[in-house]
């Protein structure tokens, strides 16, 4: 029997391992994915007046303290007080969120982190929103702090954002200020990394690191990520690595947006537009002119 | 029989929903609680090997299924699966220990757990880990999950015994846990 499971277990290990994003077996996740995803839709409304509940729990103590006699009346009013504390901090998330997509001209749609992956070492949460709601695997996350992601599986209902905490995947980034790229990858619970392109490159302490637009991803540009930390005795000459603590606290999601209207980047780029016309409207960043300058003189 | 299947079924179930939407609003710096595996190891315990080993195997596939594409399927269950195995011989040993002892197992058995996945992981190519935060985690979620372990295995071992196995007909009897036949 333990054999017979073990050997189970390893044939499916090996052939998810060879066939990818792409086979039965992630299709056999896509289907569970479907299924589940309501279920855990269904129970995610129903407990979350519990947290609501929890975080007004220390209130609750001190009017207490107060007044016993309250005490009754408090009881009556606890429910009450318990959906008004979880609407308020909803409300404060939500007008947030507002001011986020208007600074940015984005066009999205809102959607509630409903579930989490049981196990410790994936970084995704499952959102409210699918296919019927128009988005599309690719697209970026954003919540008012700036971005939380990329969905990685769409069902019709329901949709997987990958979190910039995820060591899996990469994402195109500057500093803000200089305009200097590097690439930035999730490291778990820990700060992220980026590694500069240029190492040579000088960081002003502090310095803002947001989101570079880049071919063949749906990624808007811009979106702030985080800040770099400074360690306290400086940076070190040539540091290809830098930790950068992310303005999103991704233990805390509760809604986020999906950016519909990324930069759709052609598939089918046309060489003729680059030489022609390097001039070409184009996102307004420093780097990315310079580099199609380049590219039209060369 | 059936209904003993149909226990664990809602056990499993529940477990995951539990892990899936409650757990991740108390994480510990950056860790949470891993009620899927106390609840392997509570049925190990209360049960022994066979059903440590089909449980904790069940329990892995459906928490493989239902995380992202980057989480190698199969991965969990081998986890699990030698963790329910594990639990389910150390309750030979704890005989007639008082209750403790099976909380510091379930406690250790998760440490286990994730110390397992994540060095499984780095080793398959799945994630990148480095060791520090393995054991950082394996700390983390082995105490956690030690005082967390009584609101699980108290309410397992009462369910078990309330829908016993027939330990004496051994594995051969027992049907596992995706309504096929039982072995004959």
């Amino acid at each position: 029997m333990l054999a017979v499971l073990v050997l189970v277990a390893l044939v499916l290990i090996t052939v998810d391992y060879r066939q990818g994003g792409s086979g039965s077996v992630a299709a056999l996740q896509r289907g569970a994915m479907t299924v589940f995803g309501p279920v855990q839709d269904g129970f995610a409304t129903a407990v979350r007046p519990i947290g609501g509940f929890f975080s007004s729990i220390g209130q609750l103590g001190s009017l207490r303290a107060e007044n016993q006699a309250l005490q009754a009346d408090l009881e009556e009013l606890r429910q009450g007080s318990v959906s008004v504390a979880a609407l308020e901090q909803e409300n404060a998330e939500l007008r947030a969120l507002v001011g986020m997509q208007q600074q940015y001209q984005l066009v999205t749609t809102g959607g509630r982190v409903v579930a989490q992956p049981p196990n410790a070492f994936e970084w995704s949460v499952l959102l409210d929103v699918g296919a019927d709601d128009g988005v599309a695997p690719g697209m970026a996350v954003v919540n008012a702090g700036g971005l939380v992601g990329k969905l990685t599986e769409v069902t019709r209902t329901h949709s997987r954002v990958q979190l910039l905490t995820s060591p899996s995947a990469g994402y195109a980034v500057r500093i803000a200020a200089t305009g200097e790229t590097g690439t930035l990858s999730g490291r778990g619970a820990r700060p992220f990394q980026l590694e500069m392109s240029d190492p040579e490159a000088a960081i002003p302490p502090d310095a803002e690191v947001v989101t570079h637009a880049f071919q063949g991803t749906e990624i808007p540009d811009a979106v702030p990520v985080g800040v770099v930390e400074t360690p306290p005795e400086g940076f070190e000459e040539g540091a290809r690595f830098l930790d950068v603590r992310p303005y999103v606290d991704f233990t805390q999601l509760g809604v986020v947006l999906v950016v519909l209207n990324g930069p759709q980047q052609p598939e089918e780029f046309d060489p003729e537009a680059l030489v022609d016309d390097p001039e070409a409207p184009r996102p307004p960043t420093p780097d990315r002119s310079e580099a199609a300058g380049a590219e039209g003189t060369g | 029989m059936v209904a003993r299947v149909t226990m664990m079924t809602a056990v499993l179930l529940t477990a995951l929903l539990v892990q899936t939407v409650v757990v991740p609003t108390f994480d510990v710096l950056g860790w949470r609680a891993d009620v899927v595996t106390l609840t392997v190891v509570g049925l190990a315990l209360a049960d022994g090997p066979p059903t440590g080993i089909r449980y904790g195997f069940a329990a892995g596939l459906a928490s493989d299924l239902l995380s992202g594409a980057t989480q190698l399927v199969g991965l969990s269950a081998l986890v699990l699966l030698t963790v329910g195995y594990a639990a389910g011989l150390a309750r030979r040993y704890l005989g007639s220990t008082p209750l403790g002892g099976q909380f510091l197992v379930a406690g250790a058995a998760s440490a286990l757990s994730l110390g397992l996945h994540g060095v499984l992981g780095i080793l398959l190519d799945a994630q990148q880990s480095s060791g520090g935060a393995i054991l950082q985690g394996m700390l983390v979620v082995g105490l956690y999950n030690l005082v967390l372990s009584p609101l699980v295995l108290l309410p397992l071992g009462t369910l078990a015994r309330r829908f016993p196995g027939n330990p004496a007909a051994g594995a051969s009897a027992t049907p596992s846990y995706h309504g096929r036949p039982p072995r004959a």
